[in-house]
């Protein structure tokens, strides 16, 4: 029976990403309704009842739309971005809880793997804006490179302040760690939240830091030329990257899996606790979706600005208060 | 277009170059005679007179209507023409003088001495409008399907000197409508009894058959029961017809006006040349229309030249290649030059070139001509082997006023003789001879329609076989019919109104075709072809457009260091000058 | 977001807390109208305060043509049921983006003259703008209300004559 626990792996890590990439699709439609009511309007309300097919439709639609190449593309890269794009954003859901011992690989620097298998989605869009030979790709990919990587130092260093007070890297453990209510990481690094979920939307590529992509500026930015289902992944993946960046949040600062108080043991805790996730993370999806009908663009030099000259800085500082208040607790008990 | 005020402009016979301008000063003619076509009286005095209080000097007899268009005053008219005498019936050229209590009318006064015109008078103006609004008593509003309309002078003056609006109330006069004549029909109830068209036939043609019926209101003009509008210059009554009321059947809801893309060029029915206009829509020709030049053809034209055009996109048209036993619409003009070129070299490098004949027409352009006559130096075919086929003689007509239609239906017989020889025409039956005797065994023809004038040509029987027996024949044909043997080189050639080349009348006088129409299919022209020919002979750089070719062959038409864009729209006499 | 940027000009600084009546470091924060402006689409999103869906829904419920509206062609026909068209070209004249083509020929009936034997209309290159109805001089043709100008080839798009007369 040695193979059952790989078995098991296998198991658990196809049912995670299934889950994962059925709910891409109904983000997709729960974004254009939403977008629509915030707007007034209806949105996709045609195919199948009240529009929940649609998604499928836009599957079926990209699926047999004609890929593309442009003249003097690099064909390996061209293919290969998609794909780089996508697949570290499916690998970094592996490490991140979903319910109450419910994790593909439970590994003790967790935090660190998400962090940068998600910061490996840069590839595969800076490989795209180059390949496409096409200036708005180009400059979409160089934009989505600077920005991710500028970013990515705050939300780091949100993080060491976050890991500091918990005294872990893994993702179960930080998540054990926040079953009572008040324990949750959002009371105890404030700061570090706010920093961490701004900085997850510049990662993401989301509004209002969408300057990759910004339709109005570069057309459609490092996916420019791309058509068909390598559109698709590209689309796949920013979806994708979106729910581990919620799932991130919950887990690291909503609480994880718990519903504040301890739940009980057994198969019912366990579902409850799955359950408890759940929500919260379409909480923090629809709050995603919120801000971005809510919130204009960012200028660039805003942007860099916002990155560099305020986030850091304060995630320094709040490393250093944090350090200072962790040694005088730990002296203290 | 010389100043009349200017001394010596006038008084010096003849010098105005006769490309500057279609109508110089014109004309003194005495009332009542007929009209002939006429240039400034040599001695005619200049005199002094005063148009709208501006001091001017014009030769003495000139027209008060053309004086003042000279000045840009414009007369308004209907019944005046500059080629009919003036008849003053339509009361709308009112004029003021100084010696007069009523205003007279500009065209039947001629300029004397010390005359004091004024043309834009408030009762001027009245005058006008009022004389306009008779006019349009009867006048039906009908302008959307008139063929005239666009340029229609009653819609002109109207919208120019007329009311807005009519204060009649009775009902229209009814007049009739009817065909009269070869390609005629009067539109009584349009007519403003002007009698243009009544002078035309009395003065132009001298055949008389129109007159104006009926009294007052119920006057229009008619023809005699019997004798209809018969003659072969019948068509230019619709041209200057002030208003619709003679339509031509042939164009007749076929386009409006302004649609017209209208091409200078000339009519090749006979040898005189005459100037034409031609006028066009998508590509098709509408109708040709005379242009003024006073020393060929006036402001007339026959209708033999005027209604000869169908052909241009008739059924007959030859479109297709044939050549290296394979028949194409569309071939590079390299390809059909070569096999030109090389059926006429292959027989003159095996046989020696004078086994080797060449016949061109006098439907070519001198351009055309000089590039065959190229060709047969590259070839080095003797000159007895180069000849050109003419049409036969038709019947000379000769008009009242000394308009004549040629008995030579062959357009470019000068121009033809002077390039290709003196005795091309002579050597075409000889060369036939040859053929018909096996003297010749490669023979070139380049014509319109060489299946007509080679069954015309004398003794035809026997041609058919030995074109047959001859081991390489190249034809250009505009319109394909005869039956040419299997191993024929046939390629197509153009129509009068898709050349663009210049020609030589009966009076020696070189004027220019231009192109007016697109060839159907895009096919190659000659210029093409034996410029290509040339070219795989090595004789020939460059295709080169007619206007290059012309300087090379200006001297030969006598008109040395003449470049084609000095031809000009009314060409050039022999020498170059009037 | 979470702390004052410094990229605002002094002129937008005064102009904007004035405006808003806070203080400089709360303004400058962005967070108050961060919020603000989540909670202005929040009561869109539920339809609060009034706020109501406008999206008419097209094949079910058409919006009404506007008096004047432009749509598709139509040649009028006379008490006969023969067309009005005189085919005297004005419109061809006037059409700015040259789609109608029109081929006269006599007309068969003793009251008229000419009548229009081809009278096309090309619809792809129409624009719409309605000068052939006003340069007509025998009001035969219109433009009609309809705006449901959809076919699935091109030849379908030039309209012919009959197809002009029953539209």
């Amino acid at each position: 029976m040695t193979w059952s626990p790989i078995l098991l792996d296998v198991i658990r890590a196809v049912l995670i990403f299934a889950a994962v990439m059925t709910l891409v699709p109904f983000l997709v439609l729960a974004e254009r309704r939403i977008s629509a009511w915030i707007q007034n309007r209806v949105g996709p309300n045609r195919v199948g009842p009240m529009g929940t097919l649609q998604p499928l439709a836009d599957v079926i639609k990209l699926v047999f739309k004609e890929e593309i190449v442009p003249a003097r593309a690099d064909r390996v890269l061209y293919s290969l971005g998609p794909l780089l794009s996508f697949a570290p954003a499916a690998i970094a859901f592996a490490a991140i809880p979903v319910g109450r011992g419910l994790q593909v690989v439970d590994m003790s620097v967790g935090v660190l793997f998400v962090i940068t298998a998600t910061s490996l989605a840069v590839y595969g869009i800076s490989f795209g804006g180059w390949a496409s030979n096409n200036k708005f790709s180009l400059l979409g990919g160089l934009r989505s490179s600077a920005q991710i990587i500028s970013y990515e130092i705050a939300m780091g260093l949100a993080l060491i302040s976050v890991i500091m007070t918990t005294g872990s890297v893994s993702l179960s453990q930080i998540s054990e760690g926040q079953t009572s209510f008040l324990c949750w990481n959002i009371f105890r690094q404030p700061i570090a939240f706010v920093i961490f979920f701004t900085a997850a939307f510049a990662e993401n590529n989301r509004l209002p830091f969408d300057l990759p992509e910004c339709e109005s500026e570069l057309v459609g930015g490092y996916h420019t030329e791309y058509s068909g289902m390598k559109f698709g992944m590209y689309f796949l993946a920013e979806y994708v990257a979106m729910i581990v960046m919620s799932a991130m949040v919950v887990t690291l600062f909503l609480g994880a899996w718990s519903p504040g108080f301890a739940l009980p043991e057994g198969l019912l805790g366990t579902v409850i606790s799955v359950g408890v996730f759940s929500f919260k993370l379409f909480a923090v999806l629809f709050f995603y979706i919120w801000v971005r009908w809510t919130l204009p663009r960012f200028r660039y030099d805003q942007l860099m600005h916002l990155g560099w000259k305020s986030l850091v800085p304060l995630a320094m500082a709040n490393i250093v208060v944090t350090g200072i208040v962790v040694t005088i607790w730990d002296a203290v008990q | 277009m010389a100043e009349i005020s200017v001394k010596g402009a006038v008084s010096k016979p003849n010098v105005a170059s006769p490309h500057a301008a279609p109508q110089s000063p014109t004309p003194p003619v005495a009332y009542g005679e007929p009209t002939v076509p006429r240039k400034a009286s040599e001695n005619a005095e200049l005199v002094k007179f005063k148009l709208n209080g501006k001091e001017l000097e014009v030769p003495a007899g000139t027209n008060l209507i053309e004086a003042a268009r000279q000045q840009g005053v414009n007369i308004p008219y209907y019944c005046y023409h500059p080629g009919l005498t003036p008849a003053g019936n339509c009361r709308m050229c009112l004029v003021e003088t100084a010696n007069a209590k009523k205003p007279i009318t500009a065209c039947t006064t001629p300029i004397t001495r010390g005359l004091e015109i004024t043309t834009d008078s408030e009762s001027l103006k009245t005058a006008r409008a009022g004389v306009l609004e008779l006019m349009l008593v009867n006048h039906p509003l009908d302008c959307p399907i008139c063929d005239k309309s666009g340029e229609c002078m009653l819609q002109d003056h109207t919208f120019a000197h007329g009311k807005d609006r009519s204060r009649m109330v009775e009902p229209k006069e009814i007049k009739h409508t009817k065909d009269v004549g070869n390609d005629i029909f009067i539109w009584g109830n349009r007519c403003i009894v002007c009698t243009r068209c009544v002078r035309f036939c009395d003065e132009i043609s001298g055949t008389g058959e129109l007159c104006v019926v009926e009294r007052g209101d119920h006057s229009v003009v008619d023809v005699f029961p019997e004798y209809p509008l018969h003659n072969a210059l019948s068509g230019n009554v619709v041209d200057i017809c002030p208003v619709g009321a003679l339509i031509s059947k042939d164009f007749l809801y076929q386009a409006r006006v302004w649609f017209q893309k209208k091409t200078d060029s000339i009519c090749t029915g006979c040898s005189r040349g005459c100037n034409i206009e031609i006028q066009t829509k998508d590509n098709q020709i509408k109708r040709l229309v005379p242009r003024h030049n006073r020393d060929v053809n006036d402001y007339w034209m026959c209708d033999y030249g005027r209604y000869d055009h169908s052909h241009v996109l008739g059924e007959a048209r030859s479109l297709r290649y044939r050549f290296a036993g394979l028949t194409r619409e569309t071939v590079r003009s390299t390809e059909a030059g070569k096999a030109l070129a090389q059926a006429l070299q292959a027989v003159a490098q095996s046989r020696g070139p004078g086994a080797v004949g060449i016949l061109g027409s006098a439907f070519h352009t001198n351009e055309e001509a000089y590039l065959l006559r190229k060709l047969a130096e590259a070839l080095q075919v003797p000159a007895s082997n180069v000849g050109a086929l003419a049409r036969g003689a038709g019947k000379e007509q000769v008009f009242k006023s000394g308009f004549r239609i040629s008995a030579d239906k062959n357009p470019n017989r000068k121009g033809v003789e002077k390039i290709l020889g003196a005795d091309a025409f002579g050597n075409a039956a000889g060369i036939l001879d040859r053929v018909r005797s096996g003297g010749l065994k490669a023979l070139l023809v380049v014509s319109d329609r060489p299946h007509v004038i080679l069954g015309q040509g004398p003794g035809e029987d026997g041609l058919v076989e030995a074109l047959a027996s001859l081991e390489a024949l190249v034809v250009l044909e505009l319109e394909s019919g005869a039956k040419f043997p299997q191993q024929t080189v046939l390629l197509p050639s153009t129509a009068f109104s898709e050349k663009d080349g210049s020609m030589v009348n009966d009076a020696g006088r070189t004027q220019r075709l231009r192109p007016a129409t697109e060839r159907p299919r895009a096919i190659l022209g000659e210029i093409e072809i034996l410029q290509e020919a040339l070219r795989s002979l090595g004789k020939w750089d460059r295709t080169l457009p007619a206007a290059s070719i012309f300087k090379d062959l200006a001297p030969l038409l006598g008109l040395p260091g003449v470049t084609y864009h000095e031809v000009g729209k009314l060409g050039l006499p022999a020498g170059g000058n009037a | 977001m979470s702390q004052a940027t410094e990229e605002s000009t002094p002129a937008m600084n005064t102009q904007a807390s004035a405006r808003i009546g806070k203080s400089k470091w709360l303004f400058r924060l962005y967070l108050p109208a961060v919020f603000k402006g989540l909670f202005n689409t929040f009561l869109h999103l539920v339809k609060a305060k009034g706020h109501k869906t406008f999206t008419i829904q097209y094949p079910e419920v058409a919006r009404p043509v506007r008096k004047g509206y432009r749509g598709e062609h139509r040649l009028k026909k006379d008490a006969l049921g023969r067309e009005k068209c005189v085919a005297c070209f004005m419109c061809q004249t006037v059409c700015p983006s040259n789609c109608i083509r029109i081929v006269a020929e006599e007309a068969p009936w003793p009251d008229r003259d000419k009548r229009p034997k081809i009278f096309e209309i090309d619809m792809l290159r129409c624009i719409y703008c309605g000068m052939c109805e006003e340069a007509c001089p025998c009001d035969a043709i219109e433009l009609t209300e309809k705006f449901n100008v959809v076919s699935t080839t091109r030849t379908e798009k030039i309209y012919n004559k009959e197809k002009l007369l029953s539209n």
